[in-house]
């Protein structure tokens, strides 16, 4: 007998999350910017400067944005500024130590990101670079999946508690 | 469109937790045993439409589809944006948990809004559907840039309302896209 997949209304609300859980897979695997807007913040350490790099999550870059930099447990900055068009700040530190660096586009979106500064750094030695860009697609793609589990799941067992299990004689 | 920790004043975030706390057991009480599954596909496809974004002006906005949240599920969709809140926050470090509940409260308010039309404006649903797109991802808009205001902080409403009325016009256009599908697949939906 030929079922029909698309008989119920489980059936149909799943049919069109899978269609958008492929549509975004598509777009991620074509890198086409799609996923939500964090803003992610890179440091590089160029002695004697450190060039911050942030841009949204998909990999646009975050223009325009005031950047905040305090250095250890200071609450007064050392430095305030904002990113070019390209995303870019760069401040040159005077002491080795914890750094501080917040990001904020004026929307809503923060991203603060603390680093340390080696007393080699003021010898001209250059640091370590983290490469500048968005965060690996297939962490995100697991992340979306986890997220859409987890709702589920937290439905499932809102359901299971709403509808007590029948023993059986 | 979230506001992350630390933009706002620590006691109003406080309150706003308290009061999107209460509004989500509002929401939520009650449940009937069908309405469970229903709602947390939906939260599930709310959580992946809010990760497609796309860059407006400069900045980047994304979609959120709270007045079709609030047209299809009215009161209940604000237990629904909770959960699909928290679960951003926890996971994708989007907005925070400080902020979770003026979060809830804004995006809340256009579902409510929606939900609101639905119900009374007696016009052709069809229309009706994309106001309720249009407005309910802009009246949260317009709510956080008067908390922008009043905090000091962002770009000014002009520069939200620049950014946000071309989101409305696609959320209208989408709301009305989704509505005619599950109009046609599942008519019962809006009895």
């Amino acid at each position: 007998m030929k079922r029909n997949l698309f008989s119920t209304d489980t059936n149909r609300l799943l049919s069109l999350m899978g269609i958008v859980v492929v549509y975004v897979f598509t777009w991620m695997v074509h890198e086409i910017p799609l996923t939500a807007h964090g803003i992610w913040v890179r440091i590089e350490k160029k002695p004697p400067l450190i060039v911050i790099k942030a841009g949204y999550d998909a990999g646009k870059t975050v223009s325009d944005a005031s950047v905040t930099v305090r250095h250890g447990a200071g609450r007064e900055p050392f430095k305030r500024g904002s990113t070019d068009s390209s995303g870019s700040f760069g401040f040159t530190p005077d002491k080795p130590g914890q750094w501080e660096v917040m990001v904020d586009d004026g929307m809503g979106h923060r991203q603060t990101e603390s680093f340390t500064l080696e007393a080699g750094f003021f010898e001209g030695k250059q640091g370590e670079t983290e490469p500048a860009g968005p965060p690996p697609m297939g962490g995100y793609l697991v992340k979306v999946l986890l997220g859409v589990l987890l709702i589920l799941g937290v439905t499932f067992l809102m359901k299971r508690l709403q509808q007590p299990v029948k023993r059986k004689e | 469109m979230h506001i992350a920790d630390g933009i706002l004043p620590v006691e109003i975030s406080i309150i706003a937790d308290a009061s999107a706390l209460a509004l989500v057991y509002v929401g939520g009480r009650n449940l009937e045993s069908e309405e469970i599954p229903r709602m947390g596909v939906f939260a599930a496809a709310l959580f992946i439409v809010s990760l497609i974004h796309f860059p407006i002006a400069g900045t980047s906005v994304h979609l959120g589809l709270y007045g079709f949240a609030g047209l299809l599920f009215g009161m209940r969709a604000i237990p629904i944006i909770f959960v699909n809140l928290l679960f951003q926050s926890l996971i994708f470090q989007h907005g925070g948990l400080l902020s979770i509940g003026i979060n809830t409260l804004t995006m809340g308010s256009g579902a409510l809004l929606s939900a609101a039309i639905w119900r009374w404006v007696k016009i052709n649903r069809q229309i009706k559907s994309i106001f309720c797109g249009f407005l309910g991802i802009l009246v949260p808009a317009l709510l956080i840039a008067l908390l922008f205001i009043l905090a000091n902080y962002g770009k000014g409403m002009l520069f939200m309302i620049s950014v946000y009325l071309p989101t409305a016009a696609i959320e209208g256009a989408l709301t009305l896209f989704i509505y005619n599908f599950f109009n046609k697949v599942k008519p019962e939906f809006f009895k």
